[in-house]
């Protein structure tokens, strides 16, 4: 068997996460909690309004804002998360009855060293998530 | 289908980092490309019953070597609300991608979701590329 390279063996992602939710929100009962990175410095929740319209909101709990890739039912784009505050990302009301929502959240220095993917399924108002946190 | 996102890492020493995500909802016993990394490598994945196959292509012209160190991660799954119903799993693959004298360290976690009332698993991926140091 080859020796171990600690270089190679301990570079980023050596450690990681991942986070599982699912929740079938009650239409217009108010957010519920999806997914909670540890450190609940991202939280995510979902509504479900009368319609069965579903609304995702990430909060991003640092104190800086962050950057992140989005990808909503095959549509990509960029995206800032504010410091403190949340962000609401409506899912489609049309079209099919399931809708993918992608986002992967960039690290920001100390405050932020994560590298995070967050995948948020929805259909007929149950809502499905998983994120992936790998420490840099 | 969660389209794949590709961002930059910033590195302190400036060696190319790069953070792949995707997911796939597939069928049991299908394949599905999961993640690609354009001349480097292709990850496909195939689910059959409780099992997880993962299909490494290599792209690159190179040498690619399956490392169990690479591929051990460390970390927690965590669930939040019904999450358990839909049956979470987690793995990890570790990988080094040799061209002449270049190498990419590549590691990259893998997590499932069954969505049984579609006959479905999702499998999403979150992969972290860094090229090694030069070789002294």
């Amino acid at each position: 068997m080859q020796p171990i390279e600690d270089a190679k063996a301990n570079f980023f992602g050596a450690h990681g996460n991942v986070v599982s939710g699912a929740i079938a929100p009650a239409a217009d009962h108010g957010p519920q909690t999806l997914l909670e990175l540890p450190g609940g410095r991202i939280v995510v929740t979902a509504t479900v309004d009368r319609d069965n319209a579903t609304e995702v909101t990430v909060h991003n709990g640092t104190g800086i804002a962050l950057q992140a890739a989005r990808d909503l039912d095959g549509t990509a784009s960029s995206i800032s998360l504010p410091a403190s505050d949340d962000t609401t990302i409506p899912l489609p009301g049309t079209g099919s009855s399931v809708h993918r929502l992608h986002l992967q959240i960039l690290p920001s220095g100390r405050e932020f060293p994560d590298v995070v993917s967050i995948l948020v399924t929805s259909e007929d108002g149950a809502i499905a998530g998983q994120a992936f946190v790998s420490e840099t | 289908m969660h389209g794949q996102l590709n961002s930059g890492l910033d590195v302190p020493d400036g060696r190319l980092a790069l953070v792949l995500s995707a997911a796939k909802e597939i069928e049991p016993g299908s394949r599905a490309m999961l993640l690609l990394a354009e001349g480097l490598f292709r990850l496909d994945v195939v689910v059959a019953e409780d099992t997880l196959r993962t299909v490494l292509r290599n792209l690159s012209g190179g040498v690619i070597e399956t490392e169990t160190t690479l591929g051990t991660i460390t970390g927690e799954s965590i669930l939040f609300g019904d999450a358990a119903t839909y049956e979470p799993g987690r793995a990890g693959l570790g990988f080094t991608i040799t061209t002449g004298g270049d190498a990419v360290w590549v590691r990259a976690m893998i997590a499932t979701m069954r969505f049984a009332a579609r006959g479905t698993v999702q499998v999403g991926a979150q992969a972290i590329l860094l090229q090694a140091p030069p070789s002294p």
